[in-house]
């Protein structure tokens, strides 16, 4: 890729490629095939940089028109805990890692029960409880899917590597500080004072 | 008010149900329906019905001609 296209994505396209964000699986459902950029000999799909890069920034600017308290993100995934976790102290949305209790959006006798006016999603088949909540109670869900993923009941994808832990913290680093943008936090071209480096889990000995 | 005027008057020129941007359809009161603000412009009002919700059905914005999800 030439240096003017490099100039137009919120980060460089190797820093995707280092993090893995474009690595998809041998699966390729039907939704996510716009989203495909190529298919490796071994059968890997490959997403595509621009894609996911526009998807992105319109995903930080949906998000940031809602009251950022009223944001809940999701992981089951181990590598997406501490991303979300992270991303969640620095714009004070809620989060919601682990074990999601059945309820947590639909019933108000629960002590976790929470009423958010959005919902992100890591994973739309880890997460399909909180998934199938949020399309209870009709809340507009934002999701990172990958090239094996179904998008039932999705109203935002941001195609990326959900499953490598530095792909996770990069997007999520992206998404925040594109909201933080967005909402006028961060100057336009400001870097925040975390890197993307705070954000990646470290990696779990068997 | 004449009464003309009383006779005029349809349930479709008082209350505008909202219509699914996938599909069409109109929307039952009842149903899990979703409506949120197009993601890329912000100015035109979405709404999807559960089934284009389920089926992974494309909406695209009237405004900004944006295709999701």
């Amino acid at each position: 890729m030439s240096e003017e296209e490099n100039k137009e994505l919120l980060v460089s396209s190797d820093t995707y490629k280092k993090a893995g964000v474009i690595f998809g699986t041998q699966i390729c459902t039907k939704y996510m095939r716009e989203f495909v950029y190529k298919i490796l000999p071994d059968g890997f799909y490959l997403l595509d940089v621009n894609k996911i890069d526009e998807r992105i920034r319109i995903a930080g600017r949906f998000l940031s028109t809602f009251d950022q308290k009223k944001i809940a993100v999701v992981s089951t995934r181990i590598y997406g805990q501490r991303p979300i976790t992270i991303m969640c102290e620095k714009l004070g949305c809620k989060a919601i890692s682990g074990r999601v209790i059945p309820g947590i959006f639909t019933n108000p006798n629960l002590e976790s029960y929470i009423e958010p006016d959005a919902v992100i999603i890591t994973d739309t088949r880890t997460d399909r409880q909180a998934l199938v909540e949020a399309s209870k109670i009709g809340l507009p869900v934002v999701a990172l899917a990958d090239t094996d993923n179904k998008i039932e009941d999705v109203d935002l994808i941001i195609p990326a590597n959900n499953k490598g832990r530095r792909s996770l913290a990069l997007v999520y680093w992206l998404l925040t500080r594109e909201i933080m943008r967005n909402k006028g936090l961060l100057a336009p071209g400001q870097e925040p004072d975390f890197t993307y480096e705070d954000f990646v889990t470290s990696r779990i000995k068997k | 008010m004449s009464v003309t005027a009383i006779k005029r008057l349809d349930m479709l020129d008082t209350v505008q149900p909202p219509i699914c941007t996938s599909c069409g359809k109109i929307i039952h009161p009842r149903e899990k329906a979703v409506s949120f603000y197009c993601p890329n412009c912000g100015k035109a009002l979405i709404w999807r019905c559960s089934k284009c919700r389920k089926q992974g059905m494309k909406y695209k914005c009237p405004n900004c001609g944006f295709i999701g999800p």
